[in-house]
């Protein structure tokens, strides 16, 4: 296996001995971009990758498939370095590493334990029991096609945040959006397609409808704890609002489409920007009907958006104590 | 604390290096009334005990004491606020914060004082509170409401798997903010906060727990009706003791059962007076006072799906296509 360092500094290379490495500086580095092989392992120096930007590493990191990655923290950056193995780390090094922690017996277990997750880890059971027959990504044939699950998330009011938080606030903002969506596509072993200042829109396996539908209403009802803790935000709520459809898709590895447009992607683009309200969710065609009977009553019928029918869940609205039990 | 840890030698220089001789002795009288160094050394009083022997007497002495994390505590305060209005540099500080990491404990930069490392162990003190001490203490206190007909009208299997949920979603969501779960009582609980925002993480812990119970009822939940909670926090002083027996004979435990019970209805959660001043306007806009008259100044919070709208704002243009 052989070991790529992320780093500025060369005196990390005193941790590994005997082993293949290769040293590449951050700014370099775009870890779902690259061809990760089954035989490479990264390992992450966060001492060099601005405070800011770690957590958007991390989630890089994470979210890039086939990736096997490890941490170096010499500078206990980390409040819990166990939640990385929970993100899908496979090794972690504290200030405590010594020269030469990094050898070829230390490489082979993490093979080995990377591959008994590959196999038999939470990530792989829950990838079992939730994706049925799906494939996987890597499976997918470019210029087949697909069904897929579309899910578009959109922050309401990009703009008049923009200008009433600032750039800087604004771009922080943005970092936590970004974070909210890549935990739910990591969670439902999705893909994020494309992205902008306001809007996500991401794959998943055609069967994770109902658990989709689930988590962006976790996020709804949680809004404005997630304001006040993830946002930072202290006079108003951000709002996030999603449309998702099940749709056939003309399959292209990401960051390869080229020109290729899907008309089902471009209608879930123009549902997000043109038709859905803030803090609600919008389902396309009768994705509201594979629910369950108990999600189900809660889309209502929201008229038609370019000839298609569309379900809607309209948020949560919180008071004091309901006016009938009071 | 091991008398021989790195923490406590760096803790020794400092005192010897910082304070000198009579600053230690006055911050050794500080913690043990009519603290005598020379006595505690056998030294006649009309000896001048050498300083470096000193400050090594007094930090064993309060580590002998438990009062070795106080005594730290004290350094960070000096270093950062000064001492009678004079400013003192510590020498050394960060050295004596990252030994006590080492030893696990953190320190909450709110209170300035040590907790135990959530990495290395959790105990419903922190590691440090002490049994028979009053402290200053937020309570989250919430109960499934009806639970006889829960019980009567579904399958033990059923109710398990139910309740086994809301204890393990309790917990959770209560050591995410440095909570600790004190007392489970089958049908509900009580956790308590103590370190960083206390007030605000029990009712950011309250809310998030009513919004996961209204997600579970549209969803998973097993039994034959949504389940009904009811939950409270309020904050006061109460004397810790480890036995839960105790703890609810505390007249700030029986205080928020009190208001979960009495004054709360289902599927609400109230903060009493004393926390709903130190909840920030973003949080608090979502409560409101009870409808009905309660002799308690409280605040409810519940969450539902909201009805339709009539008519949908207008959105904005689309600038480009993908």
């Amino acid at each position: 296996m052989r070991a790529v360092l992320v780093t500025r500094s060369k005196a990390l290379e005193l941790l590994f001995d005997g082993v293949e490495l290769v040293r590449r500086s951050p700014a370099e580095l775009d870890p779902s971009a690259l061809p990760w092989g089954q035989d490479e392992l990264v390992y992450l120096d966060l001492g060099s990758v601005p405070k800011r930007q770690r957590s958007e590493w991390l989630e890089r990191l994470a979210a890039a498939r086939g990736l096997r990655w490890a941490v170096i923290d010499r500078g206990r950056a980390l409040d819990d370095p166990a939640a990385l193995f929970r993100l899908g780390a496979v090794d972690y090094l504290g200030a405590e590493a010594r020269e030469g922690v990094v050898d070829r017996a230390r490489l082979d277990d993490i093979r080995a334990y990377a591959e008994r997750l590959d196999n038999h880890g939470p990530k792989a059971a829950r990838h079992r029991a939730h994706h049925g027959g799906f494939p996987g990504w890597d499976a997918l044939a470019e210029d087949k096609s697909y069904e897929l699950c579309a899910l578009y998330a959109g922050v309401w009011d990009a703009d008049g945040l923009r200008t009433r938080l600032g750039e800087l606030r604004f771009s922080r903002f943005k970092a936590a959006a970004a974070g909210i969506v890549n935990a739910l596509v990591q969670e439902h072993g999705g893909l994020l397609w494309i992205s902008d200042d306001q809007s996500f829109l991401a794959l998943f396996p055609p069967e994770l409808a109902s658990q989709l539908v689930v988590s962006a209403m976790r996020i709804l009802a949680n809004m404005r704890l997630i304001s006040y803790e993830q946002l930072r935000l202290e006079q108003e709520v951000g709002c996030l609002y999603f449309c998702l459809r099940r749709c056939e898709l003309p399959w292209q590895k990401p960051g390869q489409t080229g020109t290729v447009v899907s008309d089902a992607l471009n209608y879930m683009y123009h549902l997000g920007r043109k038709f859905t309200p803030p803090c609600s969710i919008d389902l396309v065609d009768e994705l509201a009907d594979s629910l369950d009977p108990r999600l189900k009553t809660l889309f209502i019928d929201a008229g038609s958006f370019e000839n298609r029918p569309i379900r809607r869940f309209h948020g949560f609205e919180s008071a004091g104590a309901p006016p009938d039990q009071a | 604390m091991r008398h021989k840890s790195p923490v406590v030698l760096n803790v020794t220089r400092t005192l010897y290096l910082s304070l000198g001789m009579e600053l230690s002795l006055r911050l050794a009288r500080s913690f043990v009334e009519g603290y005598d160094v020379n006595r505690r050394m056998g030294f006649p009083p009309s000896v001048p005990v050498p300083v470096q022997d000193a400050v090594n007497r007094i930090v064993l002495d309060l580590i002998e004491a438990g009062l070795f994390i106080e005594l730290v505590e004290w350094l960070v305060r000096t270093d950062r606020h000064g001492y009678m209005g004079k400013q003192y540099a510590i020498a050394g500080i960060d050295e004596i914060l990252n030994g006590m990491e080492q030893e696990g404990y953190l320190l909450d930069p709110e209170s300035e004082s040590f907790y135990e490392d959530p990495r290395k162990q959790r105990t419903p003190s922190w590691g440090r509170l002490k049994v028979g001490v009053e402290y200053p203490i937020t309570l989250l206190r919430i109960d499934i409401a009806n639970n006889t007909r829960v019980v009567r009208a579904n399958g033990a299997a059923e109710v398990e798997a139910a309740y086994d949920y809301i204890r393990e979603l309790f917990q959770r969501i209560a050591e995410k903010r440095r909570g600790r779960v004190w007392i489970w009582e089958g049908d509900g609980g009580m956790a308590a906060f103590q370190y960083g925002h206390p007030n605000m993480s029990a009712t950011l812990c309250g809310m998030e727990f009513m919004n996961e119970i209204l997600l579970y009822n549209l969803q998973a939940n097993p039994l034959d009706k949504p389940i009904q909670l009811r939950a409270a926090a309020h904050a006061g002083f109460l004397r810790y003791s480890e036995n839960p027996a105790e703890l609810l004979r505390e007249e700030l435990v029986k205080e928020t059962v009190e208001i979960e019970s009495r004054y709360t209805a289902p599927d609400s959660f109230s903060i009493s007076a004393s926390i709903a001043p130190h909840v920030d306007g973003i949080v608090k806009d979502c409560f409101a006072p009870p409808r009905e008259y309660c002799p308690r100044e409280i605040l409810s919070y519940s969450i539902r799906p909201r009805p339709a709208r009539a008519q949908a704002p207008a959105k904005r243009t689309v600038r480009d296509r993908v």
